[in-house]
């Protein structure tokens, strides 16, 4: 039975043949929506690249810097209120995110600055040779230690100490240094970050790195036992924290300030551990490819002063990089007794990979 | 004690209530027949497990196997989409029920191989039902259900999907089949002709009731209410305005006439002719139809030469049907009453009577051969 | 006329086609060109080295095995359910149905956040069974394989439900019938009658399961814990922090190769789902479930209340529990809400604004690209002009379809920023109908194909046109699916947090982009609060699939 056969439809198809489509006119709508769609899209593509020629700043930054919480609105309106100048924050994702953006795009990066590199991906971003250097009158309020580039290509603007937090409303006692995480009263207490997916996990293995040094290996696969689970990034392990999961986590020593600002509590505690804890030293950077240098010398100049770096701790929870910079009150539950190695990852390709190796080997 | 006998089977679901007993000797075709709804496939079910009835025995073979689960009654089923196990192959189809019956291989096979002679379906055997067209897997199926030698044999309007030369076929090869191995068969249809053809015994279901019941010629030429007239198509009929008893004559009267009709044929009761619920009955076989037409005629005379308009004659081959709408013979002005309207008459004649559409005959009708039933019966 | 279709149908498979290769063109030629290590021509071997490496066989080996289990024990769980919601009217039922939005509307964050809420140490069931005096042992078992495969059974059985079980519910009973008639029980009634014709259902929804857990990252890394990584890890690690391109365009070869057979099983069964469901008929009556039924099912739902509804509730309190003050005490109350609707700048209810304008946009531009490509192949067919690819014997609209299921999350995220230099909101709404399309493209195939084709040719005969007949009956056919395909794109869209942050440079925050930022910044209850937002709206949106899909 094909009716369609039977009633010729030949007719009816050259009627519509003039539009080039041979179905129906309901196809041809779609078609042309679909089509305006994309048209509307590359006129907007096209649009967006018409903004290089504008006054505006364009900084590629990490997520939580632009959000509600961070710092970023609050820079960027005070520094338009300053000079005039409008900022741009465009966000990346995470850390990792915007160092990969940074290599892909290479010398076609629409930005002027980039804000939210660490001293573990330092080397990789000056590798690319993407950067050049700048000239800033407050660099000498920057403590020396935190320099972490020689040739002042990547400016830091903020750092913390990487410490564990624990919940002293849990039964356990407070350990005193890495050593003691490997004892068995801690066995699953812990809770890491991933080495291979966030920077915290990085900055633990550089600790454990620079205190252990060659037997790290060995250090790690004491610490097996005791680790609960090791998550792909901060939030998710911070997270598991605060829900009881753990009384131990793997985070910065200012964490203790958001509970005190905001909770009111001083229920979490940050450990120092005599041996020494590692940093992470957060870093900004003008790209040379920038077609606003001097703009972008200022506001770079501008993050590292007081009044700028005021802003800092109370949104990143991290030290300013400027050490005339008054603390809030929350900070005073920061310990101020930490010792900061020199640390960093010896092998940042393979190492990560043996250490979450070793984990997963200790925990069968 | 009959081979099956179904005692008071009662089945309710919402608005619909079936309730039902018959019986069938061994070897003999029952046919349900009725209209959509009926229920006569819900009561085949409830005869073979597949729904729980409320109350009622059925006994099969002597055994009470109402209370039994299907797959203990040994019963064949065939369904009306004919079920086959599409992932298996014709003779793994057919070789099923056997399995579980823990037949012998070696008797099982054997079975098989004479079943498939039988019934022409050796080329089957090795297929998937995928491959089969629409005759192959009903006789595939119909082999499948007899194969393991039930006591009792199901169809749920087995021919409905066919067309009509294979459906012709089928029929032809069901009644031989079912009397030479001599197989209890119950049959359920909506088909008429399919039930004169193939039912040994008729039971016509309404409304979850059977209404009628016997050999087919029986029903066919007594049938019990206006209903089953309609639904069987075995004539037509005239509202009764009234009935006269005239010495031993009783006369029907109605808007076509009056007729005097044979006093035994009355099947309605006085209060039913009373309400207007009764109607004469003309079988086709009481009319005949008059050559030439009608200019002047006077009112209908208990004769009983009607007048009627051609209103449509269908081809059928070696007769042709003439659909005719009869003119009344008493005015509607004569007081409210019975709709002076009545069903089309079908009339068969033979192919090569000369007739027009439109045009206007003479028909009459054979009082002896009617009757007066009742708008329903109720049993 | 054969010219034209073809015209159209290759028009819109190049459309769709594009849309899929093009981020994951840009990665792999910013793998051989970008800046970083060494160029082009040294990159082919490390490419080879790294698919032959210890650590990358590992983590095939481990994406595999928990894939595998979590797959059989969603089947494991999901079967009772859909047997259930086959036989049976029960009230509750089109919940049951419903349930299947979760797998694709929660952000993982926010799973992983209400297992926790509620397995926990200090969680909701753990406290509750310490009442009643039992204190499970095990600890950190939910952190090691088995707690994984347990995660992803309670997060994805669902599917199995809807899929299983809506084929079920249409499937006629008279095989099963037919077998007990000649003598089976029960079992053997089903597994001649009926369970030959659910396979192809059951192996579409294993398919569908075994990729989400195959491909799943944060889940696997939390709940897997330390018993080993996946590919994806692999991938993203090598992508984000070691800058090894090559090294991640082969783990994420490796990983589509075995992804896209796994497509390829997918759409293989579910065309064959497609083809045995057309000679199904008139579905088969429900019944309501008597005693032992009733006994069953309500056995099943306080399963499902317990292990799969528990974690989601106890999201739901942790919203309403403000954490404050003096020695972490916290109460119930909205400030959670009220912190995110009020003040200057009411973040809740601009997320909610943004993420429905572009979820909304995104929709119905995957609905409109879905819509062309199913309708124009299946017309195509209907004239016996499917490109047949080699191999499974699928048709290459099946291909075009499924292919973007088989991509690595990490890969395309890096493709489109490596394509992408600037950023807008039309570039969002372009991302995410690039997501979407192919799932409305695959319901909308499902559903041409089973449109009947009788009834468009008794239009013609009662005398309308080729193109009447096509608008007036096959439209009139179509349109409950396309809605409910429409509202299936708007769900998975918005619980999509990677594109507003990669296309729109995180300018556009849409509610899972808010609630990232939030569990960025120590403030997890209110991230709760913006989830079960979340949840609300995409379940919302897939309720009514489900409403369309019973009375069409």
């Amino acid at each position: 039975m094909n009716l369609i056969r039977v009633i010729p439809a030949e007719g009816e198809m050259r009627k519509a043949h003039f539009l080039g489509m041979g179905t129906s006119r309901k196809f041809r709508g779609v078609f042309l929506s679909a089509a305006a769609i994309l048209i509307v899209a590359v006129s907007s593509l096209a649009a967006s690249c018409q903004q290089a020629e504008t006054k505006n700043l364009t900084i590629w930054t990490y997520d939580s810097f632009v959000s509600e919480w961070g710092p970023g609105t609050g820079l960027a309106k005070l520094y338009e209120q300053k000079t005039g100048i409008k900022i741009d924050f465009v966000s990346k994702g995470d850390g990792g995110a915007l160092l990969s953006s940074i290599l892909a795009g290479g010398k076609n990066i629409d930005a002027d600055l980039i804000i939210g590199l660490d001293n573990n991906l330092a080397s990789q971003a000056l590798d690319s040779g993407l950067f050049s250097a700048a000239k800033l009158s407050n660099l000498g309020k920057i403590d020396s230690k935190l320099l972490v580039d020689n040739k002042n290509r990547l400016i830091p603007y903020d750092y913390g100490n990487f410490a564990f937090i624990w919940d002293s409303q849990s039964k356990i006692t407070p350990p005193a240094s890495l050593e003691d995480l490997t004892k068995p009263e801690y066995s699953k207490k812990i809770i890491l970050m991933d080495p291979r997916t966030s920077t915290p996990g990085l900055g633990f293995l550089a600790w454990t790195q620079a205190v252990y040094k060659d037997g790290w290996k060995d250090y790690w696969k004491r610490l097996a036992p005791s680790i609960l689970v090791m998550t792909p990034g901060w939030d998710t392990g911070y997270g598991l924290f605060t829900k009881g999961e753990a009384p131990l986590v793997l985070s910065y020593s200012t964490s203790p300030a958001y509970h005190k600002a905001y909770e009111k509590t001083e229920r979490y505690k940050a450990l120092v551990f005599a041996e020494g804890h590692s940093a992470q030293i957060e870093l900004a950077g003008i790209l040379s490819s920038s077609k606003h240098r001097k703009d972008a010398e200022k506001f770079l100049d501008f993050l590292v002063s007081e009044e700028a770096q005021a802003l800092l701790p109370e949104t990143q929870w991290m030290y300013p990089a400027n050490a005339s910079t008054p603390l809030p009150d929350s900070f005073s539950v920061v310990p101020k007794n930490i010792v900061t190695l020199n640390a960093s990852v010896a092998d940042p390709v393979n190492d990560p990979e043996a250490a979450a190796a070793i984990l997963a080997e200790g925990a069968r | 004690m009959k081979h099956l006998e179904v005692s008071d089977l009662r089945f309710s679901q919402g608005d619909f209530s079936l309730q039902a007993s018959f019986s069938l000797d061994r070897g003999m075709t029952g046919i349900i027949l009725g209209p959509s709804g009926c229920g006569k496939t819900t009561l085949l079910r409830c005869m073979a497990g597949l729904e729980k009835p409320d109350t009622g025995s059925i006994m099969l073979d002597g055994n009470a196997i109402s209370l039994l689960p299907p797959e203990k009654r040994n019963l064949g089923f065939i369904f009306q989409d004919l079920a086959l196990f599409d992932h298996l192959s014709g003779r793994e189809n057919i070789e099923f029920g056997l399995k579980l019956r823990k037949v012998p291989k070696v008797d099982a096979v054997a079975s098989i191989e004479s079943l498939a002679k039988k019934l022409k379906i050796e080329a089957l055997l090795d297929r998937k039902p995928f491959f089969m067209s629409g005759g192959e897997k009903q006789r595939l199926a119909f082999a499948r259900a007899i194969a393991t030698k039930p006591a009792l044999l199901l169809m749920d309007e087995p021919l409905s999907s066919l067309d009509a030369p294979l459906r012709r076929e089928l029929k032809a090869y069901l009644r031989s089949t079912l009397s030479r191995e001599g197989i209890t068969a119950l049959h359920v249809t909506h088909d008429v002709e399919e039930a004169l053809e193939l039912g040994d015994e008729i039971f016509i279901m309404n409304h979850g009731r059977i209404v009628a019941r016997g050999a087919p010629r029986t029903i066919f030429e007594a049938p019990p209410d206006a209903w089953c007239v309609r639904f069987l198509g075995l004539g037509f009929l005239l509202p009764v305005l009234g009935i006269e008893i005239k010495g031993t004559t009783s006369i029907a009267n109605t808007s076509f006439g009056s007729y005097a009709y044979p006093p035994h044929e009355c099947k309605a009761s006085k209060a039913q002719i009373d309400n207007g619920e009764a109607y004469f009955f003309v079988p086709k076989r009481a009319v005949s139809l008059q050559a030439g037409s009608m200019e002047n005629m006077g009112s209908g005379s208990s004769i009983g030469i009607l007048d009627a308009k051609v209103e449509d004659i269908i081809f059928q081959g070696t007769f042709q049907k003439i659909d005719l709408l009869p003119t009344p013979v008493r005015d509607a002005q004569e007081g409210a009453g019975p709709p002076t309207t009545c069903d089309h008459i079908e009339v068969e004649i033979g192919s090569a009577v000369a007739i027009a559409k439109g045009g206007r005959v003479r028909f009459s009708i054979d009082p002896a051969k009617c009757a007066i039933v009742p708008a329903l019966v109720r049993s | 006329m054969k010219g034209k279709d073809n015209v159209l149908l290759r028009s819109f498979g190049f459309l769709a086609a594009t849309f899929t290769i093009s981020p994951l063109v840009a990665f792999a030629v910013s793998a051989f060109a970008g800046a970083g290590k060494a160029g082009g021509a040294n990159k082919a071997l490390p490419l080879l080295l790294a698919f032959i490496s210890p650590s990358t066989l590992s983590a095939l080996k481990f994406s595999l095995v928990q894939a595998t289990m979590s797959t059989v024990l969603a089947l494991l769980v999901g079967f009772p359910g859909a047997f259930f919601v086959a036989r049976y009217n029960f009230r509750g039922r089109r919940f049951f149905m419903a349930l299947a939005a979760v797998p694709f509307c929660l952000p993982a964050i926010l799973v992983i956040l209400s297992f926790i809420l509620y397995y926990g140490k200090s969680g909701y069931l753990t406290l509750a069974l310490a009442r009643l005096g039992y204190i499970p042992k095990g600890e950190g078992l939910l952190y090691s394989i088995w707690g994984l495969v347990f995660v992803h059974a309670f997060y994805n059985f669902p599917i199995v439900i809807q899929n299983v079980g809506s084929v079920w519910a249409k499937m006629p009973r008279s095989r099963e019938e037919a077998a007990r008639t000649l003598g089976a029980g029960r079992l053997r009634s089903f597994t001649t009658g009926t369970l030959p014709y659910l396979l192809p259902s059951i192996l579409q929804s294993a398919s569908l399961i075994f990729l989400f857990c195959f491909f799943s990252f944060t889940i696997v890394l939390v709940f897997g814990g330390l018993a080993g990584s996946t590919l994806e890890v692999g991938i993203y690690r090598a992508i984000r922090f070691t800058n090894d391109r090559p090294k991640a365009l082969a783990l994420a070869l490796l990983q589509t190769a075995i992804a896209l057979l796994v497509v390829g099983a997918f759409a293989h069964f579910d065309r064959k789902n497609a083809a045995i469901s057309k000679d199904f008929g008139n579905p088969p009556p429900r019944r309501r479930p008597r005693s032992f039924s009733l006994l069953a099912i309500g056995a099943y739902s306080i399963l499902i209340a317990l292990f799969f509804l528990g974690p989601l509730f106890a999201l739901t309190a942790e919203a309403f529990t403000v954490r404050s003050s003096l020695a972490g005490a916290s109460h119930f109350g909205l400030e959670n809400f009220s912190r995110l609707l009020t003040g200057p700048n009411p973040l809740l209810l601009k997320a909610a604004g943004s993420s429905l304008a572009l979820s909304g946009f995104a929709a119905l531009a995957a609905t409109a690209l879905g819509f062309s490509v199913a309708a124009s192949s299946h017309y195509a067919a209907r004239r016996g002009q499917t490109m047949k690819a080699i191999g499974f014997g699928v048709s290459m609209n099946s291909w075009i379809i499924a292919f973007p299921l088989a991509l690595s999350p990490a890969v395309i995220s890096a493709g489109w920023s490596a394509l992408m230099n600037s950023s807008g909101d039309m570039l969002i709404v372009i991302g995410q109908m690039a997501i979407a399309w192919p799932f409305v493209a695959r319901s909308l195939s499902a559903a041409f194909s089973s449109i009947d084709r009788t009834r468009n040719e008794a239009a013609r005969t009662l005398g309308s046109s080729p193109l009447q007949a096509m608008i007036w009956v096959d439209a009139a056919l179509i349109a409950p699916s396309v809605a409910s395909a429409a509202a299936f794109a708007f769900s998975i869209t918005m619980g999509d947090a990677n594109i507003p942050l990669i296309l729109g440079g995180g300018k556009r925050e849409t509610l899972p982009l808010l609630l990232y930022r939030l569990t960025s910044s120590y403030r997890f209850s209110e991230a709760c609060a913006v989830g079960i937002v979340l949840a609300l709206f995409t379940s919302i949106a897939f309720f009514l699939k489900e409403r369309t899909n019973e009375t069409s």
